[in-house]
């Protein structure tokens, strides 16, 4: 029976990867065919947002009611961050993004984002550089703006209604520019904050990083419940395993059978009746 | 041996001094052994740790929010501009030799202190050690435990960070949600409008004399009437209401708890050693505009966290005097909590009309209302627990927020009465179970002359039942 569950259990991601490739050489080959793939003056990028953009965005790029979002505005700057942090595409339409493995190769994003760029005014993709940042002040402006979601740690959380604040973990700085600039998901854009502003925090978040605050022996950055469970778990739980071993039960003087010798302690003096 | 040299050396004092039979006395004092009966010492001991760390910090503390610039050798708040208070918690944990080791170990035993007092307090309760003529340990208690949750809380807000500042901000919230006196109060104690200069200042006197000096003398009160009314013991063969069987303090017991002093302290130090807690250089100096997501309180004011997250927002106005959710949430909850608490040795003896002296435990199984109504209680604070980390816990299991809070208001509804019925049936099931009547009963065993094993003789059981209906 184990046995019979376990080669069923293989069976599952061949099953799963068969379907995708399915699914995915069927709808290749019916939008290959495209004929709006010829309307953009980047070939590649308009074909590869025909097959994999347009079902949500529409072939325009100016959105499909109840699907996606218009990316007239959304410039380069955001193409590339959901692109190169695997947000995109979806794998349902109205749910938040989520970073994940980057889909389409370094040529693939950088045809997509110019296609993206071309369809309107929007943010460009920010050059970020944190060599000569103060990550004094980037802290503050942490603190101040980032950190009510993002939290101090940088770990991240569930915020407001059903979204997300993502951890930083793994947030490069131009990734931290871009999301400034263009606020994906429910995140807000940040305009008030200047370049040396963004290259700050950036550099406060790189300075996070290195730090390890969202590792396991950091209670993965979430603060005093963690550490609060971890007194429980850690702390006392082995202290009452020690006390059960040293308040064990001593058959000779818990126990005051009368075969014991005199070391047998039961009753002596005490109480005395009007003690109590 | 040493017992030998123990003991010449206790004459050669009191031969002196004229306090032979007093001492002597006490230290042939017999307590009975159970593992849970040790519990209470955790706490001793943590408390121990706590006051030993706290004096090395006093050296270094500034009570003060005195504005400075931070100078000291963590980068990336060089330059910043923070209070005295906690630029000298930060030089606790980065310049003072052994400052943070000394820090993490007391804000770890801090947090092993209240959980061993619950421990503790959860054993009384069940074991019903709180009647008569216990009872009124039990009120000594349970003002220990609020005078702990003071001293925690306290604590928590002295290095004035940005976790420290937000729970002194829902503090001064609920204190202006009290109707009438509210605003008053509200700048009698922070010396005026949020955030003040004044609050860290007047916090630090509380947390290191105040609150310990009333700890250390309620704890006095607290263990001398243990030692007075003699502790009490679980049933057993040879034990009664008149009687203590166990181990005498010298050499047995005292030497056994403290080696559990030792553990305890191996135990915070460990902790400290190997775990960072409450990293104030990530939160960085309080700001009232600055916030951060994940902000709880120590896990022992998680309660009331819960309960100010979990209530709906209810608003009434009596007479021009708003009474709004955080009144119900701040300061109705906790009241009835510790009220209870207070009220417990009352309770049980309106319910079951026993008014006598008791010295014999009760297993839980033996009080099905009793426990019942304990696992209900501990549900239900239990469930606003986790009301205070319901971002934790939609984080944890990627859930929506709203919804987590919504499951958790039901839970506080439903969960509780359900743990009654279930419990009082475990226990009632437990207690009348089918099975030899005496199916905990120790049969001793001999080995004879040659070697071989036995059933001890008759004439031994019969002693027993003698010794123990004397």
């Amino acid at each position: 029976m184990k046995l019979h569950t376990r080669r069923w259990l293989h069976l599952v991601p061949i099953a799963a990867a068969a379907a995708v490739g399915f699914v995915t050489l069927t709808s290749s080959a019916s939008e290959g065919a495209s004929p709006y793939s010829a309307q953009s003056t980047n070939d590649l990028g308009a074909d590869l947002f025909a097959k994999q953009c347009s079902s949500c965005h529409g072939l325009d790029g100016l959105g499909v009611e109840d699907r996606g979002p218009t990316l007239e505005h959304e410039g380069r700057a955001a193409a590339d961050f959901v692109l190169r942090t695997g947000r995109m595409p979806l794998a349902a339409p109205n749910i938040q993004a989520k970073s994940g493995p980057v889909r389409f190769t370094e040529e693939e994003i950088v045809a997509l984002v110019d296609h993206v760029g071309s369809l309107g005014a929007g943010p460009d993709i920010p050059n970020v550089d944190i060599t000569n940042a103060d990550i004094g002040d980037g802290g503050a402006v942490f603190r101040l703006n980032c950190a009510a979601c993002h939290v101090a740690s940088g770990a991240g959380t569930a915020i407001g209604g059903s979204h997300r604040a993502p951890s930083l973990a793994k947030a490069t700085p131009t990734e931290v520019g871009e999301a400034i600039l263009v606020g994906p998901g429910a995140m807000p854009v940040f305009s008030s904050l200047t370049d040396d502003d963004i290259n700050n925090v950036a550099a406060y978040i790189k300075n996070l990083q290195e730090q390890g605050t969202t590792d396991a022996l950091h209670f993965g950055g979430a603060g005093p419940a963690a550490e609060g469970l971890a007194a429980w778990l850690l702390a006392l739980i082995p202290l009452i395993a020690i006390t059960r071993w040293i308040g064990r039960p001593n058959p000779g003087r818990d126990h005051p059978v009368a075969t014991t010798p005199s070391g047998t302690v039961s009753n002596d003096s005490e109480p005395d009746p009007d003690d109590h | 041996m040493a017992r030998g040299v123990v003991e010449r050396y206790v004459d050669s004092v009191t031969s002196r001094t004229g306090g032979g039979s007093w001492l002597t006395k006490n230290l042939r004092k017999v307590f009975p052994s159970h593992f849970s009966f040790l519990w209470g010492e955790l706490a001793l001991y943590s408390l121990i740790v706590l006051i030993a760390s706290g004096t090395y910090l006093t050296m270094f503390f500034e009570g003060s929010q005195d504005v400075v610039t931070y100078q000291g050798s963590y980068v990336p708040l060089q330059g910043q501009e923070v209070s005295a208070a906690y630029d000298s918690v930060m030089r606790i944990s980065y310049e003072v030799k052994g400052g943070l080791f000394i820090r993490q170990m007391h804000h770890w035993a801090a947090l092993l202190f209240i959980a061993s007092i619950a421990m503790h307090m959860a054993r009384i309760y069940f074991t019903g050690a709180f009647r008569r003529p216990r009872d009124i340990n039990w009120y000594v208690g349970i003002t220990l435990l609020v005078l702990a949750l003071a001293a925690g809380f306290t604590g928590y807000s002295l290095p004035d960070d940005l976790l420290s500042g937000t729970g002194v901000r829902i503090t001064y919230a609920i204190i202006l949600a009290l109707p009438l006196i509210g605003e008053q109060l509200a700048f009698l104690i922070f010396g005026g409008e949020w955030p003040g200069t004044d609050i860290v200042g007047r916090l630090y006197p509380v947390h290191i004399l105040v609150v310990p000096a009333l700890i250390v003398g309620v704890l006095a009160v607290h263990l001398a009437l243990v030692w007075h009314q003699k502790h009490t013991q679980f049933k057993g063969p040879g034990r009664t209401e008149d009687n203590v069987v166990g181990e005498r303090v010298w050499p047995a017991f005292a030497m056994k708890s403290i080696g559990l002093m030792f553990f305890v302290a191996a135990a915070v130090s460990a902790m400290a050693a190997i775990f960072e807690i409450n990293p104030i250089w990530l939160y960085g100096p309080y700001d009232s505009g600055a916030a951060t997501s994940l902000s709880q309180p120590d896990w022992y004011i998680g309660f009331l966290e819960g309960s100010l997250r979990l209530m709906p927002p209810w608003e009434t106005r009596i007479g021009g005097f708003v009474i709004n959710n955080i009144f119900y949430s701040g300061v109705v909850v906790s009241a009835t909590i510790f009220g209870g608490l207070y009220a417990v040795p009352l309770i049980e003896r309106k319910l079951t009309g026993d008014n006598r002296d008791h010295h014999l435990l009760d297993r839980p199984r033996d009080a099905p209302w009793r426990t019942a109504i304990g696992a209900a209680s501990i549900a239900a604070v239990g469930i606003l627990f986790i009301g205070g980390a319901q971002d934790v816990v939609a984080r944890t299991f990627d859930m929506p927020m709203a919804t987590v809070t919504r499951v958790l208001q039901f839970a506080f509804l439903v969960v509780p009465p359900i743990v009654l019925v279930l419990t009082r049936r475990i226990c009632i099931a437990l207690r009348d179970r089918p099975g030899p009547a005496n199916s905990e009963r120790r049969v001793p065993i001999e080995r004879s002359a040659d070697g071989g094993y036995g059933v001890a003789s008759e004439d031994s059981e019969n002693a027993i039942s003698e010794e123990s209906h004397s």
